[in-house]
């Protein structure tokens, strides 16, 4: 049986550098900004810090394994 | 532990990865969880500078190192040991910071001393990545 995947592909879309900050459940970006730094005060200043954080690109195929 | 595959962005088409939340831990210092790609073909894991400068682990008398991507190319990279935090289990492991990763993923959980302390079995037919924490955790 396959598992759910979690798809983070419409909500990354508008995201092409930096990093973004997403609710645990995947479902919401809550702040992003140009480095780890900036992003993390964000949300430690908006007390959002329940979160989890992915570098951004346009483009997450043709990394050395890259997949089908 | 088990962790579904995410899917990404992608040109033509999305990807499906295998990645995990971690917290990298140094000293008093933590991390947010960062979604970390875990690859059974790096050698190593290697990290962002951006974390060891948010963690300000001094690496001023490190020195650097190279490694190499599959094409050969060289990059520079710097020694050090953390605590990674995954599913509420913690392991030291080494790893090697850069600020010349060429790659969308920033943290990448490579085989020494990580695929050494877990049973990882990657599911791709189901899309799922099984961790188990076998030793050394601390």
């Amino acid at each position: 049986m396959h598992m759910q995947t979690i798809n983070l592909s419409k909500i990354l879309k508008n995201f092409s550098s930096g990093w973004v900050a997403i609710t645990p459940d995947y479902k919401r970006v809550v702040a992003s900004g140009r480095t780890l730094k900036e992003v993390t005060d964000k949300v430690l200043k908006e007390k959002q810090d329940d979160v989890v954080l992915i570098p951004a690109s346009k483009n997450y195929r043709g990394f050395i394994t890259s997949a089908s | 532990m088990n962790f579904p595959y995410t899917t990404l962005p992608g040109i033509p088409k999305d990807t499906k990865r295998p990645l995990i939340p971690a917290k990298f831990i140094y000293k008093d210092k933590s991390t947010l969880p960062i979604l970390t790609l875990v690859d059974s073909g790096a050698d190593y894991s290697y990290l962002t500078m951006e974390i060891a400068q948010l963690l300000e682990i001094d690496l001023k008398n490190v020195k650097f190192e190279k490694s190499f991507g599959i094409n050969g190319s060289a990059f520079l990279c710097y020694h050090s040991k953390i605590t990674i935090e995954i599913g509420g289990h913690q392991l030291d492991i080494p790893v090697r910071f850069s600020n010349q990763l060429n790659t969308p993923f920033k943290c990448v959980l490579g085989q020494e001393n990580f695929f050494s302390k877990t049973r990882i079995v990657f599911e791709r037919y189901k899309w799922n990545l099984d961790i188990k924490v076998i030793e050394n955790e601390k």
